[in-house]
């Protein structure tokens, strides 16, 4: 079912007003149509691989190669440029910003072990990816396991 | 399939009540308002950790910087004490009293912890600090080169807990697996206040099973995993956990945005996210 809209909010409020499944929308945003969500599969995907970047700049950072952590980085923002959902789009608008700001900070000159703030940027930005994976495999384990 | 189950488990793919609007992005004060049931706007909002002064590293941070910050997610006040300063001498003097100078002039947004280093003559600043007002202490293992079971560590401790001084220790980046040390030192020091820098996440998840029977040891959140922040929320309960940022290192916004995200997930209650986010520092402090 295709619903239009620009606002995140309105669609997902749309969705469940309607009783309609996520995965079964896409959205016209009026310059292009992209699912309201991914399938499992595809989601999980996509956060690993955006983990994985961010999770190897932080290592690399630790060991003090900078180049090459500066080298995920800019993976990582390529493989977080186009918004593969419509609803993505908000929360890899954010990774992008945390990315940039642990580049930034080396590029300023904090490139040293006893530099602490490029850590804490990547840190945010794998937390993020983690949150994203999280947040449907804590969902499904708790239909599984229901809170008594 | 989930028709049949007989209802669409939508929070697996959102939030109706935390997906942002337009123009609204993620670290703006509208949608961490909402992320956190309202808290940020109906209840006092208390940081654990934060740095004025600075760093060897380069980091620094002033007082109005500090504020703005808060100011601009509703923060009541923070927690704050020296970083890492290159002026800390053998005690930490220095940068101590920096601390208290900002406090005087916002003593309504801060309570200033005093910094100091086991492997010096820690006793006259910690007398003086003590008797200037400070409300805890910050102990940085790595930054000042000691095991937090070493008899000078413990002494500070002990000091501590006979004043009734909560301890900040930072068990985060760059420090070992402590949660046995951890867990020796508030079995002998029952009145000792413990409160973990970063949630002890080298140690993790051992330090969850180590530390939950000690009702006296308290997990800070700034810069955790999110994976190991779940296992502090969902082991620990909400009643142990203290927001923190370390700002400047981290930002209200993440820090803020991280935590509320977490405890949503764990399935923490709305009513608790009052404690999590300054109920308990508040407590623990005598102020709640």
């Amino acid at each position: 079912m295709l619903l239009r809209g620009t606002d995140p909010l309105e669609v997902c409020q749309e969705v469940v007003a309607r009783g309609l499944h996520p995965e079964e929308i896409d959205v016209d945003t009026g310059d292009q149509i992209l699912p309201l969500v991914l399938d499992d599969r595809h989601h999980l995907l996509t956060w690993i691989r955006l983990y994985s970047r961010c999770l190897a700049a932080s290592t690399l950072f630790l060991a003090g190669a900078v180049d090459r952590c500066v080298w995920e980085i800019d993976a990582a923002l390529i493989a977080a440029e186009d918004a593969p959902c419509f609803l993505d789009e908000i929360y890899l608008a954010e990774l992008r910003d945390l990315l940039r700001s642990a580049r930034e900070q080396m590029l300023a000159g904090e490139t040293d072990i006893e530099h602490y703030g490029p850590y804490v940027a990547l840190t945010e930005a794998e937390n993020l990816c983690a949150t994203r994976m999280i947040r449907r495999e804590v969902h499904a384990d708790r239909r599984r396991y229901p809170r008594t | 399939m989930v028709g049949q189950l007989g209802r669409i488990p939508y929070e697996r793919y959102f939030e109706t009540s935390v997906v942002p609007e337009p123009g609204v992005p993620m670290h703006s004060y509208a949608y961490l308002r909402r992320l956190t049931f309202d808290v940020l706007e109906t209840s006092p909002v208390w940081d654990t950790h934060a740095h004025l002064g600075r760093d060897r590293d380069g980091r620094s941070l002033g007082l109005d910087d500090l504020l703005r910050d808060l100011d601009e997610y509703h923060v009541d006040g923070t927690v704050v004490f020296a970083f890492d300063d290159p002026d800390q001498g053998v005690d930490f003097r220095v940068p101590n009293e920096r601390v208290w100078a900002a406090y005087e002039q916002a003593p309504d947004r801060l309570i200033p912890f005093m910094r100091l280093n086991p492997n010096g003559p820690w006793q006259p600043e910690y007398r003086r600090c003590l008797d200037c007002g400070h409300r805890g202490i910050k102990l940085h293992p790595r930054a000042q080169d000691f095991p937090l079971g070493s008899p000078a560590a413990r002494e500070v401790f002990g000091q501590a807990a006979a004043d009734g001084l909560p301890v900040l220790v930072h068990t985060g980046y760059g420090t070992g697996a402590v949660s046995t040390e951890l867990a020796a030192i508030a079995r002998e020091l029952p009145d000792l206040l413990l409160i973990l820098g970063h949630s002890t996440f080298v140690d993790m998840p051992r330090a969850v099973a180590v530390l939950a029977a000690y009702p006296n040891i308290y997990f800070e959140t700034s810069v955790v995993g999110a994976y190991d922040l779940f296992e502090v929320l969902d082991t620990i309960g909400p009643f142990r956990v203290l927001y923190g940022s370390d700002l400047p290192y981290a930002s209200s916004a993440n820090s803020l945005h991280e935590l509320a995200v977490m405890a949503n997930i764990v399935g923490v209650e709305a009513a608790h996210f009052a404690d999590l986010f300054g109920g308990n520092l508040l407590r623990l402090l005598g102020r709640g």
